[in-house]
């Protein structure tokens, strides 16, 4: 049997394998680069007082708007969401200013679109005061990028955004027109930009504002086009990419690496970032009372003492939303649902390593008495993994479950969609999560 | 294959330029700029190396992360860890050159025509440990070699990815697991 390795035999092996630097040429270069460095480049003290002096007007128009849409967001309607054993009168439902849907980050989907949401509930809770941000002094006082919260979430928000699929084409290829009109018209496909030559150079040499002796020297044009694609299940984009590198316009394909499991966990680092405040006890409660295997919550609550117009009313979502067990039911403004036991697949690929792949049947029904609209439905699981939702109708096919794209159901009618997860084997997780979507998907007109 | 203990070479032209410039950088005023480089530069170089597996990428990115530092030497006062500072705008740095740069083929030739010569060697090594390490996923990638190569303490490590300490911890047990286990099976 072999003996275990040691700590300090697993680092002097690592170190082993790092490459041999010449640090001599290295400080020469460096010294080469920063020479060329003009004292007026320099970000002087002068500058940095101008730069700081810029900042902090920006900051206070940013905090002053931030406080008017604050303190529109507490005058205007509130919702109040019940779940409950009985069928419930649908209220009304606005579509929140911020949310994956109508706004530009409209094509989020899954963990992506609840850290969006999430995003949005901190800077609106902050900018009302209701949240403050529980940053450890020594993060805040560490100078790393990450030192002022804000720019993190300005910084992630970014991230978020960004394509999942960047196809890079030939310049032979032109405006690649036929390419563009196939893409568009593959199933899930979001979303589609075309970058030309010109708008490339000008992102790279705005991405190397500080160094642009980097760019010095250059001719011609050498970056390609290229077409940037939003998908609205982004753990799909490598089979995108897949198809596109077949393609003759098409010179190299970059699939955003980025899966589910990074922005699970970018959402549980933001969920830990800011507490209540405690000078204010305004925001949403949550009262919960378990007896048995039924769950009767409470979500929310109206934010001020008045009553909300009845044609109006938000439905806060987010952390808030109902958990249920396998097999549980629950009524959600109108709509049963009900979540059965899942079933694994497990010789499906496509599950990281010591995940199952396994489908749950979720079952939406409109108990209400207007009809109801339903734009997407997201699922995740508590602590594992998340997944996106399809149901059973001639809708988009991808990677072997349907996108839900936009159904409406009629009173009385039901949907019912399978749900891909990946599990652990011998750790089922015992909770969903159901949310975000959905309360954006009811529209206002359904309720007059 | 290991520069351990190599031994930097001063930055003359750092200093000699600097201060024909007017001494605007103060790395001429105060010279640690030049220990700073000297300290860090090789670990830096590295460790992208390991973490991106393009020493050359590395290289740039290092050299980028660098300059930053240099023209706001005068105020790195202000930076409480300038160590996790470096090491986190040379990561996004890496970033960038993966998601532009390397993309544009042409212009990647341009600037590899204008080296001045090899000054990482362009091939990592292909052990077993080597290649563990090269498909691990990224995340326990970085922070695998940012604390036993880099010597970076596990909240260093968190502040220069953006995690919380714990979550590097994790990163580091199924790295250490998948490392250990490697090591085992080649011995």
């Amino acid at each position: 049997m072999n003996r275990p390795v040691s700590d300090l035999e697993l680092k002097d092996a690592i170190r082993e394998l790092a490459p041999r630097v010449e640090t001599s040429t290295f400080c020469e270069e460096l010294g080469e680069r920063c020479a060329k460095k003009k004292p007026g480049r320099h970000r002087g003290r002068r500058f940095r007082l101008v730069a700081i002096g810029a900042v902090v007007v920006v900051m206070l128009t940013g905090a002053s708007l931030g406080l008017i849409i604050g303190l529109g967001y507490l005058r205007g309607p509130q919702s109040v969401i019940v779940l409950s054993d009985d069928v419930m009168s649908p209220g009304t439902v606005s579509q929140g200013p911020s949310g994956p849907y109508g706004s530009p980050a409209n094509t989020l989907s899954g963990t992506k679109a609840e850290l969006w949401t999430e995003i949005q509930r901190i800077r609106q809770g902050v900018a009302s005061g209701e949240l403050v941000f529980d940053w450890p002094s020594s993060e805040a006082a560490s100078g790393v990028l990450t030192s002022d919260p804000m720019l993190m979430l300005d910084s992630l928000e970014q991230e978020l955004l960004g394509p999942d699929v960047t196809a890079y084409l030939r310049d032979s290829a032109d405006e690649a027109l036929a390419l563009r009109t196939k893409v568009w018209a593959t199933p899930g496909v979001a979303r589609l930009e075309f970058v030309n030559k010109e708008e490339a150079l000008a992102r790279l040499k705005n991405s190397f504002s500080d160094n642009p002796e980097i760019l010095e020297g250059l001719d011609d044009n050498p970056l390609p086009a290229s077409l940037e694609i939003w998908l609205s299940d982004y753990t799909q984009a490598a089979f995108l990419a897949d198809e596109l590198r077949g393609r003759p316009e098409v010179e190299e394909v970059a699939a955003s690496m980025r899966d589910d499991a990074y922005w699970i966990e970018r959402l549980d680092y933001l969920r830990s970032l800011t507490r209540p405040s405690d000078s204010t006890n305004t925001g949403a409660t949550r009262d919960s009372a378990e007896t048995g295997s039924e769950t009767t919550t409470t979500y929310g609550a109206a934010l001020t003492g008045d009553d909300p117009p009845p044609s109006s009313t938000t439905t806060i979502m987010g952390d808030v939303g109902p958990r249920l067990t396998w097999g549980e039911m629950a009524i959600l403004d109108g709509r049963t649902i009900k979540v059965e036991q899942p079933v694994e697949a497990p010789d499906e690929t496509g599950a990281p390593s010591g995940f199952t792949v396994a489908y749950s049947m979720v079952t939406i029904t409109n108990t209400g008495s207007e009809p109801l609209i339903c734009v997407a439905a997201e699922f995740s699981l508590e602590g594992n993994s998340s997944g996106s939702t399809g149901h059973a109708g001639p809708k988009k096919m991808m990677a072997g479950h349907v996108v839900l794209d936009r159904v409406t159901l009629q009173p009385g009618e039901s949907v019912t969609a399978a749900v891909r997860f990946c599990v652990k084997q011998g750790d089922h997780p015992v909770k969903v999560r159901l949310g975000t979507q959905f309360s954006t998907s009811v529209t206002l007109a359904s309720w007059q | 294959m290991v520069s351990d203990g190599v031994k930097a070479a001063s930055l003359p032209h750092i200093v000699k330029e600097a201060r024909r410039d007017g001494g605007a950088p103060t790395a001429s005023t105060n010279g640690s700029f030049d220990s700073f480089v000297q300290e860090h530069s090789t670990r830096l170089v590295q460790s992208l190396s390991l973490i991106s597996q393009d020493p050359e990428l590395a290289w740039d990115a290092a050299q980028d992360a660098f300059l930053k530092l240099y023209l706001r030497w005068d105020t790195v006062g202000d930076l409480r860890d300038p160590v996790a500072w470096l090491y986190r705008v040379a990561l996004n740095r890496c970033s960038d050159y993966r998601r532009i740069i390397a993309r544009a083929t042409r212009l990647t030739e341009r600037l590899e025509s204008t080296n001045i010569g090899m000054w990482v060697e362009p091939q990592l090594a292909h052990t077993e440990l080597a290649l563990t390490l090269g498909a691990l996923p990224r995340r326990q990638r970085i922070a695998a070699t940012l604390y036993y190569l880099a010597d970076l303490s596990t909240e260093e490590v968190a502040r220069v990815m953006g995690v919380s300490p714990g979550t590097v911890d994790r990163h580091l047990y199924r790295a250490r697991e998948a490392l250990r286990s490697s090591m085992e099976g080649e011995s």
